[in-house]
This record gives structure tokens, sequence and C-alpha cells, in this order.
């Protein structure tokens, strides 16, 4: 439908007589906005609302603004009543507000907490796999070491790096030793026996030593080994050897 | 003060202004009151109702729609409509419309005494032909639709159709000084 048959229809429409499809389509325009239209239809309501001006006066009782006036300080306690429930309405919001506010502040101090401990396990992490970053190295070696009397059962592996002479060494069925005795893991190479520490094993002859650093110099180290010493170790192996194997 | 004025001092609860406002219209909006609903008292209760909701409604007003006369109008003719049809089925409302209603809108000789604004209306609705006249009442002061008037004056919809359009038309013309147009 074009704009000027809606123009045709806009004094029906100002005075509501059209029919219900009729006026229907005509809100429908009305409400995309119409600059031709909505003057016009301003224009018409204006022309219309002086109707009531041709109209005789008929008797209007004194009394009835009083009457309309009580009748709005009746409606006053309502808008009170009105208002305690905006007052409610305006506290449960408060309420909610605060509630909101302290909830989201709980989450922030859990988050904080949260990236606190992120930051720690990362750092763990980090330091983690510095420590096992020598183990990437392709020079490390690996030495597989045989129990020898008076530890036919027992075994051992060693990996080690020679590069930074940084290792890690598993032992299992291991005797147990007296108190006065414990074990020592000697690194042999070009220059003798480097001790790479004392350890003691658990109640199944289980042992784990993580070589990071060791006296002396394990330059050109080839074999490993694991004797009993006196508590405490000594700079130089004294005891029975029990464990001993070659890098592969 | 002006009735934008009038409508700001309501918003703000000035009873001042509530009471110069209701002075204001009061009588023009029972004066249509009583012609729509037909009864006094009844117009007595839904002018409280219309003056109410001007009370509780002010701060809804937007001028840039219509002029605070137009918005007060609308809501009266409507109230009003509402409660007669509330009442009224649409047949009973078609016998009501008797010959002798359509001489409601006092003619030329009924000018005297009449304030400024009515005599002006009034002369301009007299320059109006008794069709058009008729028609303008059965829609506006009725609440009819247009086939209800073109069932009640037994005249095709178009012709009721375009006699309202030219009615208003003519009526806008003359409200905004244009005579030519008036007189087309």
């Amino acid at each position: 439908m074009l704009k000027h048959e809606f123009l045709e229809s806009i004094p029906l429409y100002a005075l509501g007589v059209l029919d219900t499809a009729e006026n229907l389509r005509m809100q429908e325009h009305l409400k995309q906005g119409c600059d031709i239209c909505e003057p016009e239809l301003r224009l018409f309501r204006e022309t219309e609302a002086r109707l009531p001006y041709a109209l005789p006066d008929s008797p209007l009782p004194a009394e009835l603004k009083e009457k309309l006036w009580d009748r709005i300080q009746r409606e006053a306690p309502k808008r009170s009543r009105s208002m305690n429930w905006s007052l409610i309405s305006i506290a449960a919001v408060i309420a909610t507000l605060l509630i909101g506010g302290w909830w989201l502040l709980q989450t922030n101090r859990l988050l904080r907490q949260s990236d606190r401990e992120l930051a720690v396990f990362r750092q763990q992490l980090m330091e983690q796999e510095k420590e096992i970053e020598w183990l990437r190295d392709p020079s490390v070696q690996l030495a597989l070491l045989t129990g020898l009397d008076p530890a036919q059962h027992a075994k051992g592996k060693m990996v080690w790096n020679p590069q930074v002479s940084r290792g890690m060494f598993y032992a299992n069925s291991l005797p147990p030793v007296s108190g006065d005795k414990s074990y020592q893991l000697w690194v042999i190479g070009k220059q003798g026996p480097v001790s790479a520490g004392v350890f003691y094993t658990d109640s199944k002859g289980a042992a784990v030593v993580t070589i990071s650093r060791i006296e002396g110099t394990a330059e050109g180290a080839l074999q490993f080994a694991v004797t009993i010493e006196p508590h405490g170790g000594v700079p130089q192996p004294t005891g029975s050897m029990v464990l001993a194997g070659k890098a592969l | 003060m002006t009735d934008s004025e009038l409508i700001s001092g309501i918003i703000k609860r000035e009873r001042r202004a509530f009471d110069l406002f209701y002075e204001r219209y009061a009588q023009i909006i029972f004066n249509l009151c009583v012609r729509i609903l037909r009864d006094e008292a009844e117009a007595q209760d839904v002018l409280q109702e219309i003056f109410l909701q001007v009370w509780r409604d002010a701060g809804r007003f937007d001028p840039s729609r219509a002029s605070v006369k137009t918005w007060l109008f609308t809501i009266a003719r409507s109230r009003s409509l509402d409660r007669y049809r509330s009442r009224k089925t649409v047949t009973s409302r078609l016998e009501d419309q008797s010959e002798d209603q359509f001489q409601q809108i006092p003619g030329k000789e009924d000018l005297q005494g009449a304030s400024v604004m009515q005599q002006y209306v009034r002369s301009a609705l007299n320059r109006l032909s008794r069709e058009q006249r008729i028609v303008l009442e059965l829609s506006y002061y009725d609440g009819l639709t247009q086939e209800e008037i073109a069932a009640r004056l037994k005249e095709p919809l178009g012709t009721i159709k375009s006699r309202i359009r030219a009615a208003l038309m003519k009526l806008r013309s003359l409200f905004s000084g244009d005579e030519t147009n008036a007189e087309a």
C-alpha cells in the first residue's frame, strides 16, 4: 500500500472509526515511523479535540472538586503502601547488591589465592623441568648394576649425563646394613672413583639417589659401584662392593 | 499559567496546579461525559476518574506527541466510551441515537452566553453540512465505527468514509483559518 493511501485513512484513524484490520494496518504503518502520516495524525487529533467545545454546558456540581480531592487524598495511603513496597524493593536490591558484592570479594580473594598457587606450581614445574633437562641430552648413558656378595640379588640402574656429571640412581633388593654403616655410590672415571653420595634403603632394600653434584671430577666415567662404608661415607671406597656396572 | 506548567505542577503534587487545571477543564470534560453517557450521575463519576488519572499519570504526558488538551480529551473520550460500552450492546447503542440527538450541538442562535471558544467551534461546526455533522457526532461522541454508522444511516460504507474525511478536513481548514479549503 502506498503512503498516500494511508494518508487518506488518517482522519478516520484519528477518530477511531476504522475497522479492526484497517486499524491494525495503520498502527503497523505508524509504528515504522512515517514522516507524512504522523504530522497529519497530530493535526487531525488536535482538530477533533476541539469538538467538545461545541457541546452545551451541563450543570457541574460545585462540590465535585472537593469530592475529587478527597478521592485523591484517599489514594495517598495507597501511594504510601506502594512507597513501602518501593522501600522494600530498594532494600531487597541493596541486600542483593551487598550479597553480590560479598560474593564477588570472596571470589576475587579465591581467584587471587588460586593465582598465587598457580604461580607457585608454575615455578615448581619450571624448576622440575630444569631439574630433568639434563635427561634430554643425547649423551645420557644407562648403566645396569648387578649384585655382588653379600647382595647377589640386588640390582641397580644408573642414568648418567657425562656432560654435566648428573644422574639418577635406582637400587632394589639391597640387604639392610647395620646402624654404623651406610651405602655409598661411586662414579668411576679416568681418575678413579668419585663419591656420588651416601644413601639408605627402605624396608625392601630400595633407594633412589639423585646426583646433582659430585665432589671432584668424574670425567670419562664408565663404571658405577655401590659399597658398604662407615656411617656418613668416606672419601675413597674402603668396604665391600655390593653393586657394580658399566655404562651401556 | 500554561497547560504544560500546570501539568508540571501536578507532577510535583501541587494542589494549586491541580485546582487550576480542574477549573480550566472540568466543565468541558463534564459536558463531554454527559453527552457520551447521557447520565449526569455517571458522568460525575467518570469525570472524577479522568482527573484521578491525570493526577496519577501526569508524568507520562509526552508533549512531543500531543498538546495537553488533546491528551486530556483523548483520556476523557476513551474513558466515557468505555463506560458507555460496558453497559450497552451495539444494538442498543444504535437505537440510542434518535434523530433529536443530532441537534444537540447548539446552532448559531445559541451562541449568546457561550465562551469565545464555544462560539468559535460551534461556528465552525455550523459550516458543515448536516450530514457531515451527523457522521462526526456518531463517530466522536457515540464511538460508532464506520460500518456501524453506515448501518445506522443505511448508506454505503464508502460514502460514510468520504463524509467523515471531508468533515474533518473542512474543520481542520476552518480551525487553521484556511477558508479556501474549508469551502472546498
